[in-house]
């Protein structure tokens, strides 16, 4: 009995003195940086069936940092990233507390620069490329708004921000992935760009 | 009943006679064949047995893992343990010699690789984020439980689980040293 009380008193000794981790268990290849006003969306006064809605982004390799004199390098700092990434959604109004993502199938987007996918139902996955010719990551989809109602733009599939577009390089291998948070206008207290389509 | 009477006293002088045997010999090496085949670490501890149910311990490790190196340079951890020197003072538990618990506490005197995220200037005058590795050095203090068992009088077979926490340099060290193992040793 002595020894079992013994080794109990050890064991409780053990995990108290173990405590917390502080640095092991997570992803080190990670910087983050905050760039504002990385992405427009193409507002328009009033909307009709048929028009388009654009989001444009344009990323400078060459990039100024808060708290440093000098730019800094994107490409170099991801290994040459092939693109930087980010999500959004827009969906349209189905009933009072309902909203459904609208289909940007090929047939109903115009790809000027970048890559994008249509992840049916869920988002749209946006990839700004970089153009060796401008020297930048470039991106500009527009979505086909096909019939009238209230619609909804936000940026972030299960994201928390509600005022940013959250970018994160397109690294391969052991090359750092650049997180950038580039904050964004039109956006209500909410996340949400509304507009109505007539 | 006689026959169980005298393989009851033939077992009790055997085990006797063992236990006996086993106390006179003071030292022992012990390999972990766990941390080999897990972990990639070689593992070799001596053992000097002092009467009176105590023991000093003296562990080293050197680890060589690809698996435990590709997460480091994939930035799944932070830090590479390289090496470990780890003196223990071991209690048993137990009142048999060839088999018991015993409990230890340890210092550890350990070391490895530390990955950090820093920001470099090119041949440009332009900024950039590159990864950059540097040594680090660290003392730890902890304690484990663990039982042994002796075949034949002399081999051993041990299992060990025990936590230690580094101290002085946490920023780039793991915050845990663990010792867990199974080893195989000869008593002599």
């Amino acid at each position: 009995m002595k020894t079992v009380k013994l080794a109990a008193i050890f064991v409780l000794f053990l995990i108290t003195f173990m405590g917390c981790n502080t640095n092991d268990n997570s992803f080190y290849n990670e910087e983050y940086l905050n760039i504002p006003n990385l992405t427009q969306i193409q507002t328009q006064p009033s909307y009709a069936v048929g028009d388009y809605l654009y989001i444009n982004s344009t990323i400078n390799r060459l990039q100024s940092e808060s708290g440093q004199n000098t730019l800094l390098d994107l490409r170099k700092s991801t290994g040459n990233a092939t693109s930087f990434d980010f999500t959004y959604l827009i969906e349209k109004q189905i009933d009072a507390n309902n909203w459904a993502l609208v289909d940007a199938s090929p047939a109903n987007i115009i790809l000027s620069t970048g890559g994008f996918t249509y992840e049916t139902g869920n988002f749209y996955n946006a990839n700004a490329i970089f153009n060796p010719i401008s020297d930048k990551y470039e991106f500009r989809v527009g979505i086909k708004l096909t019939s009238a109602g209230n619609y909804r733009l936000s940026f972030g599939y299960n994201s928390s921000s509600t005022d940013s577009v959250e970018y994160r390089s397109n690294s391969v291998g052991n090359n750092l992935f650049m997180n950038i948070n580039s904050t964004i206008s039109n956006l209500d207290s909410v996340g949400y760009y509304n507009f109505t389509v007539n | 009943m006689k026959k169980i009477i005298i393989l009851f006293l033939f077992t009790t002088l055997y085990v006797n006679a063992q236990e006996s045997s086993i106390s006179a010999k003071k030292n022992e090496f012990r390999v972990d064949v766990f941390s080999a085949i897990a972990f990639g670490r070689i593992s070799v501890s001596y053992e000097r047995f002092l009467g009176k149910n105590f023991s000093v311990n003296l562990n080293t490790n050197f680890s060589n893992s690809n698996k435990i190196q590709n997460e480091f340079d994939g930035g799944s951890r932070n830090n590479l343990s390289k090496y470990e020197f780890n003196p223990s003072i071991r209690y048993a538990l137990s009142k048999g010699k060839s088999s018991y618990y015993f409990a230890e506490i340890f210092a550890s005197a350990n070391g490895g690789d530390y990955k950090e995220i820093i920001r470099a200037i090119d041949e440009n005058g332009n900024g950039y984020y590159t990864t950059q590795v540097s040594k680090y050095t660290d003392f730890a203090l902890g304690g484990g439980l663990g039982y042994k068992m002796y075949f034949k009088r002399a081999y051993a077979v041990e299992l060990l689980v025990g936590f230690g926490k580094n101290l002085t340099n946490t920023i780039k060290s793991p915050d845990i040293i663990s010792r867990v193992g199974i080893n195989l040793g000869y008593r002599f």
